[in-house]
C-alpha cells in the first residue's frame, strides 16, 4: 500500500455503531448508528451531555466494549479487544500510587506487550527522561502521585501514555478535574507533544466546548438518550497558533457560543 | 460559621502539655491502686472471695523473678514463650502462605470465586475454639493439632481478607493494564497485588493477633509447655501471682507482635493514607 493510500484510508472509523446495554425490556440504547471517521494526525474531538454516549465511542475504539451493530475500524481493521496501538488516557491520572513518577512512565515499556523493539535500559531510561521532559516534570522523576499536584500527575499520565508509542490516543475528559489554568496549559501541551511526536491521531471527549475548539480539526457534537451525532464541525482555527490569539478572535466566540447554545438544547429535560 | 472559631490559638504552654502532667496523673492513679491492693485487700475486704487468691503486686514481682529465674513445669519461661511462638508462627505462615495466593486469585476470578467463597465465607465466624474439639478427635493432642487450629482461624481471615482486597482495585487499574496487554501473571503481580495489600495487611494483623489469641486457648487443653499451659497449670494450684504474670506475658508478646506488624505496614505501604 502506498504512502498516499494509507493517509486516504481513516485511522479511526465507526460505521452505524450502535450500542445496546441490557436485554428486553430493561435494554437501553446508549448509541444510535455512530458514523464518523478520523483521518491519520488529525485531533477529534467529541463533545456531547452527560449520558450521550461519548464516552462508550471512546471505550469501543479502545476495544473495552464492543459495538451491538455496526462496525468500528481501526486502520481498517475490525476492533477486537484493547491494544498498546491504542493508548488511553482516563478521566483521573490512574498514576499507581506505589511507583514513582519515573517508573509509572516506564511501566508500559516495562510490563506491557508493546511492538516494535525491546529498548535497552539505557534506551529506557532516555525515553523516560525525554518524555518527562517533553511534560515539564524533569526534576519530579522521585516523586510518588501523592507527593506530586494534580496538574503533574496529569503530566506524568500524559508521558506515559506518549512513551508507549501508540499511534492512537484515546483521552477521555483528561483534563476535566484540573483547575483552569492548569487545564490550558495542559491543552497547549497536548497540542505540542501531538504535533512533534509526528502522526498521532487524537480521539478525545470532554464537555468544554473552548476546550473542544482549542485543541482539535474536528468537532462532533452529540446529543443524548440516545446518542447520536448532532452536528459535524471543521473547526477553521485548526494548528491555530496562540492561545491569546485563536480565543479573541471573534469568530472563535461566535462559533463557541452557538455550540453551547445548541448543546443546552440537546440536554434532556 | 462564626468568626471566633476562625481564630488561631497561639502555642499553647498551659501545664497540660508538660511531660510530667502527661506522665505523673496516671502513675499515681496506678501507684495508688497498687498500694491499696498490697495492703488493703489482704484484710479480706473484697467479699466472696478469699484474699490470696486474689495476690499482691509484691507476690506478682516475686512470681515474675521466680519465673525468670527457674521457669516452670521444668521449662524455662522463654521456652513457654518461645513455644506458643512457634505454635502461632507456624500456623500463621502456613495460612499466609496459601491465604494470600488463594484470595488473590479468588478474587481476581469471579468465576472460580463463586465456587469457593460461600463456603469460606460460611466458615469463617465459627469461633475457632469451636474446632478445638472436632481437631482433637481427628489429630489429638500433639504439636500439630494446636498449629491445625491456629491455621484455620488465621487461614479464613487472611482469604476473605485478600479477596475483599482485589474486589477494590480500583477499575481504572485494570484497564490500564487490559490497554496494556500485559499478562494475567503481570496484572497480578503488579497492578492487583500491590493494590490490594494495604487490605492485606490489615487482614494479616487480625489474623495474627487471632491466632495468639487462639494459641493460648488451644494449650489451655492439652500441652506440656507454652504460656497457655502455664497459665492452665499455675492456676490449678492456686499460684495466682505466676497466673497473673503468665497473663501479663500474654499481652506483652501480643502488644510487640502487632507492633512489629505495624511497622512493617508502615515501610511497605509508604504511600497509603497519603
Amino acid at each position: 500500500m502506498s504512502d498516499t493510500a494509507e493517509l486516504a484510508m481513516p485511522k479511526i472509523k465507526l460505521d452505524g455503531a450502535t450500542k445496546k446495554f441490557g436485554s428486553g425490556v430493561q435494554s437501553r440504547l446508549a448509541l444510535d448508528q455512530v458514523s464518523l471517521s478520523v483521518a491519520t494526525g488529525e485531533t477529534v474531538t467529541v463533545i456531547g451531555p452527560t449520558g450521550c454516549g461519548k464516552t462508550t465511542i471512546l471505550n469501543m475504539v479502545a476495544g473495552f466494549t464492543s459495538p451491538s451493530q455496526g462496525k468500528v475500524l481501526v486502520d481498517g481493521k475490525q476492533v477486537t479487544g484493547p491494544g498498546p496501538d491504542r493508548g488511553f488516557m482516563f478521566q483521573r491520572p490512574t498514576l499507581l500510587p506505589w511507583l514513582t513518577a519515573v517508573e509509572n512512565v516506564e511501566f508500559p515499556v516495562r510490563h506491557a506487550q508493546l511492538p516494535g523493539k525491546q529498548l535497552s535500559v539505557k534506551e529506557l531510561a532516555e525515553a523516560v527522561d525525554h518524555y518527562l521532559d517533553s511534560v515539564g516534570l524533569r526534576d519530579a522523576g522521585k516523586l510518588y502521585p501523592h507527593q506530586m499536584s494534580g496538574g503533574m500527575q496529569s503530566r506524568a499520565a500524559l508521558a506515559r501514555l506518549l512513551i508507549a508509542q501508540s499511534s492512537v490516543l484515546l483521552m477521555d475528559e483528561p483534563f476535566a478535574a484540573l483547575d483552569a489554568q492548569t487545564r490550558l496549559s495542559m491543552q497547549q501541551l497536548l497540542k505540542r507533544v501531538v504535533k512533534s511526536e509526528g502522526l498521532r491521531t487524537v480521539l478525545f471527549i470532554t464537555h468544554d466546548v473552548e476546550e473542544a475548539l482549542l485543541i482539535s480539526d474536528h468537532v462532533f457534537l452529540m446529543s443524548a438518550s440516545p446518542g447520536r451525532i448532532a452536528r459535524h464541525v471543521e473547526v477553521p482555527f485548526r494548528g491555530g497558533g496562540d492561545y491569546r490569539d485563536t480565543v479573541l478572535r471573534p469568530e472563535f466566540t461566535e462559533l463557541k457560543h452557538e455550540l453551547i447554545d445548541q448543546l443546552e438544547r440537546l440536554v434532556p429535560g | 460559621m462564626t468568626s471566633q472559631t476562625l481564630q488561631v490559638q497561639p502555642v499553647s504552654t498551659h501545664f497540660e502539655h508538660r511531660l510530667w502532667w502527661r506522665v505523673l496523673p496516671p502513675l499515681s492513679v496506678v501507684a495508688l491502686v497498687l498500694l491499696a491492693w498490697e495492703y488493703l485487700i489482704p484484710m479480706g475486704i473484697v467479699p466472696g472471695v478469699r484474699p490470696q487468691y486474689l495476690g499482691t503486686p509484691s507476690g506478682i514481682a516475686q512470681a515474675a523473678s521466680e519465673l525468670a529465674r527457674s521457669g516452670y513445669g521444668g521449662h524455662g519461661l522463654l521456652d513457654h514463650v518461645r513455644a506458643s511462638l512457634f505454635r502461632t508462627a507456624g500456623g500463621f505462615a502456613i495460612a499466609a502462605c496459601i491465604g494470600v495466593p488463594l484470595g488473590i486469585v479468588l478474587g481476581y476470578n469471579q468465576r472460580l470465586g463463586a465456587f469457593l467463597l460461600p463456603i469460606f465465607g460460611f466458615l469463617r465466624p465459627i469461633p475457632a475454639l469451636a474446632f478445638i474439639p472436632i481437631v482433637v478427635i481427628w489429630f489429638g493432642i500433639g504439636e500439630f493439632a494446636k498449629v491445625f487450629v491456629i491455621f484455620m482461624t488465621a487461614f479464613l481471615y487472611v482469604l476473605l481478607g485478600s479477596v475483599s482486597g482485589v474486589r477494590s482495585v480500583p477499575a481504572d487499574y485494570l484497564r490500564l493494564s487490559r490497554n496494556y496487554r500485559l499478562s494475567t501473571w503481570s496484572t497480578l503481580i503488579r497492578v492487583v497485588l500491590p493494590s490490594a495489600l494495604p487490605e492485606i495487611f490489615v487482614s494479616l494483623r487480625t489474623a495474627m493477633a487471632l491466632s495468639w489469641a487462639v494459641v493460648v486457648a488451644s494449650e489451655l487443653i492439652a500441652a506440656q509447655v507454652g504460656l497457655g499451659y502455664l497459665i492452665q497449670s499455675a492456676s490449678q494450684v492456686y499460684a495466682i501471682n505466676k497466673v497473673y504474670v503468665g497473663v501479663a506475658l500474654i499481652g506483652l508478646v501480643g502488644v510487640t507482635i502487632d507492633m512489629i506488624f505495624l511497622n512493617i505496614e508502615r515501610r511497605m505501604l509508604h504511600w497509603v493514607g497519603r
